[in-house]
């Protein structure tokens, strides 16, 4: 049984369609990549399924319970499911380090303050920012802040983390640090969803490419055959510029 | 230069006499304790006004929002002591008769409004909508998304200027002696009118409005700092 | 950096402390300047006003035009207000100092004055509805006296007069309009404009009473304290323009009446 399976999922900005029939299914623990050119619709993908903007038609199901994004009650639980790291890393500026992790825990799901702390404290550890946790977002580079942005997602227990570009705001030094930490989640098998542009990451840590134009799925399919081998004259158009550089 | 006739000439300048005035120093300080108090409700007034002007200004109906810019408009771009003038002198040819401290509380309120307005405006509109979506997407409800992060924001935004502005309110606090309030400055011109030690009063009546600004000045800077990591200066 | 900031706010509030103002000029010193410079408050007409040409006109810049012409020099008009006429002075920026200045054993404390140039006589400015009829009526908590911030009858008032209310605007035509949209009862003033004001507020209907109870303030030149040479000089100019009639002549000119009660000249000063 697929832990994530996107059916027909149709979604408009006012009357322009940005998403078309988009299909996809994803395994527990699997990897899976999305990529194409800007305005493909992999991240307004991302912000369907958490719930920022509303499906015209289609169905998402997670572990076989199909998502219902159609009331204010229904949407507090599809954010049980799904967290998400934007490319921004959208910190609270107002918060510490600490407090951006915690907040949520505390406040949207009432836990105990003493032990959602120790729990955050652990994160921003595995994100390697222990040494960073009393910072604000303005004393942090992009790169910690974005590990800040990780651990905040992580810290309601998603089922599914999406990961929106998370590396294209940020110096290239500061990319390996970001990426790492997704080899770690990764290696603890937890189920993500990434739109990504750094495709020789993609392809080392997907399971399997998905490729979007026009709001559409066009291709999808192991890394060896996106990058290697597309059977679609428009993935491979897209593969040979974006490899060249 | 040759100083001719020196012990003569030197009876001619004038001769500062702070004891002269020293009696007037309490009369003076309850002037300022007025002119405090002026400042603050103009200012908690004007930042009411400014509050609801500015969210109608933002998410109000279009006629509601003509009727505010109309208003800001106009208090921007007069006097404000011809405001007050207006709101003292010719109400009353309609009927309505505003005593001294109440037009100038009034009009220094509705003045300050239309500032704060256009300040407060500028908070809502340096609201972070990533920061709301993430609070979103966190599971945050619209009333924990504003208390936890948007209005920790606006505030801090709006501090500083706020601040300014309280500063500057206080300053204009002198105009109501014009009106027959009598608040530091309204004291100083009695007290020069009877002594003549105009260098004297006056000098002790700007260490007054030092005095009030330095305070409110060194109490906000406590405040920006403690509540919202703002670093500023005090002088 | 924030200590030279204080250090530069603190020298600007003790700078009156510590920086003496200027020297007065000696009457020597005005004669080879060939210029006598006399401040005048335009804002109490018809004392000194702006005429139809914008220009300083009224009784105290035409009687400073006689002084100077006697003097052999050229008049410059300063205008002053009521409080800073004061530091105009002891600044050195005029010699002499009009706009109406009572005299007061106060205020000679920190300036000198010459002889009179004119009496200033008192009444209750009030309106024809109002039935006050000498100044005790006036001490009652229900009476509001709108008075002109920083007049010479305030002290008086405060003292004498403790019940009333005292509400003090910044001029008389704002006391006037005041009177007249009935923020208040009545004014304990000067009565010597009230003919001319009569003529600029055809709309007031005024009801003038003299407070003879009160007595007479006269009203002087001030120059610098210490300045003798200059006092002695203005006093005997004063005293032939008195004598002469022309101080009667230009006060009836523009006060519309003659002085309610006359200065007594004498050759002695």
């Amino acid at each position: 049984m697929p832990h994530l399976v996107i059916d027909r999922l149709s979604a408009d900005y006012g009357a322009t369609p940005v998403l078309q029939e988009v299909s996809l299914s994803v395994e527990r623990g699997e990897i899976v990549s999305i990529i194409g050119p800007s305005g493909s619709g992999k991240s307004t993908l991302l912000r369907v399924l958490t719930g920022l903007l509303r499906p015209r038609a289609g169905l998402v199901r997670v572990a076989d319970e199909q998502v219902n994004y159609d009331s204010a009650a229904a949407l507090k639980k599809v954010r049980d499911r799904f967290a998400v790291v934007f490319q921004q890393y959208n910190l609270f500026q107002n918060m510490t380090a600490l407090r951006n992790v915690t907040i949520a825990p505390t406040i949207v799901k009432k836990r105990a303050a003493e032990q959602v702390e120790s729990e955050a404290r652990a994160l921003l550890e595995k994100v390697g920012l222990s040494h960073r946790i009393d910072a604000y977002p303005d004393e942090l580079s992009g790169g910690q802040q974005q590990r800040v942005a990780i651990a905040r997602a992580l810290a309601l227990k998603p089922e599914i983390l999406l990961l929106d570009e998370v590396t294209s705001a940020l110096d290239p030094e500061l990319v390996a640090e970001v990426l790492d930490t997704i080899r770690v989640l990764a290696s603890e098998g937890m189920t993500m969803l990434i739109v990504s542009h750094e495709m020789g990451f993609v392809r080392e840590i997907s399971s399997k490419v998905v490729f979007m134009a026009d709001g559409r799925v066009v291709e999808v399919g192991p890394p060896s055959q996106i990058f290697d081998a597309p059977q679609t004259e428009r993935c491979a158009d897209f593969v040979r510029r974006i490899l060249r550089h | 230069m040759v100083e001719p006739a020196g012990k003569a000439r030197a009876l001619m300048s004038y001769t500062l006499q702070y004891g002269q005035v020293t009696p007037y120093l309490g009369y003076l300080a309850g002037g300022a304790w007025l002119a405090l108090q002026i400042a603050a409700i103009a200012f908690v007034v004007g930042w009411a006004i400014g509050l609801v002007c500015a969210s109608v200004l933002e998410y109000g109906p279009r006629p509601a929002r003509w009727l505010v810019r109309s208003y800001v408009v106009f208090f921007l771009n007069t006097p404000l002591l011809v405001q007050i003038f207006f709101l003292y002198f010719a109400l009353p040819d309609w009927g309505i008769l505003l005593g001294s401290y109440e037009a100038v509380l009034l009009g220094m309120a509705l003045n300050a409004g239309a500032y704060l307005t256009e300040i407060q405006r500028a908070g809502f509109r340096s609201i972070r909508v990533a920061e709301v979506e993430a609070a979103t997407t966190l599971g945050f409800s619209r009333v924990q998304t504003i208390r936890y992060v948007i209005l920790p924001h606006i505030c801090k935004v709006l501090f500083p200027p706020l601040s300014n502005q309280y500063i500057i309110l206080t300053m204009t606090t002198s105009i109501a002696a014009i009106f027959g309030v009598e608040e530091l400055t309204g004291r100083t011109y009695n007290i020069n009118a009877q002594t003549f030690r105009s260098f004297e009063i006056f000098s002790i009546a700007a260490l007054y409005y030092i005095a009030l600004t330095l305070v409110a000045s060194a109490a906000l800077y406590a405040v920006g700092r403690y509540f919202f990591r703002i670093k500023g200066k005090v002088f | 950096m924030p200590v030279s900031r204080f250090a530069c706010l603190l020298a600007a509030c003790l700078a009156p402390l510590v920086a003496m103002p200027a020297q007065a000029r000696s009457l020597d010193d005005i004669l080879k300047a060939g210029e006598l410079r006399v401040g005048v408050n335009p804002t109490l007409p018809p004392r000194a006003l702006f005429n139809d040409k914008n220009e300083i006109d009224g009784f105290e810049p035409e009687l400073a035009k006689a002084v100077a012409d006697k003097l052999g020099v050229k008049l410059t008009l300063v205008q002053v207000g009521s409080p800073d006429r004061i530091p105009f002075v002891a600044a050195d920026k005029v010699d002499v100092v009009m706009g109406a200045m009572s005299r007061t054993s106060e205020r000679a404390k920190v300036i000198d004055f010459t002889a009179p140039i004119h009496s200033e006589n008192y009444g209750i400015v009030t309106t024809d509805a109002k039935p006050f009829a000498k100044l005790a009526d006036l001490n009652s908590e229900s009476v509001t006296l709108i008075q002109v911030r920083g007049t010479t009858a305030i002290p008086y008032i405060q003292k004498n007069l403790p019940k009333a209310k005292l509400v003090l605007l910044d001029n008389y035509n704002d006391r006037d309009r005041a009177l007249a949209q009935g923020r208040g009862d009545a004014s304990f003033d000067g009565i010597d404009a009230v003919a001319y004001r009569l003529k600029i507020f055809p709309a007031i209907k005024w009801k003038i009473i003299a407070t003879p109870e009160y007595g007479v303030t006269y009203s002087s030149f001030g120059v610098a304290k210490g300045n003798y040479g200059l006092r002695d000089w203005l006093n005997i100019a004063l005293y032939e323009l008195h004598t002469a009639g022309t101080v009667e002549a230009i006060w009836e000119k523009w006060f519309l009446k003659p002085m309610d009660t006359k200065v007594p000249v004498t050759p002695y000063f």
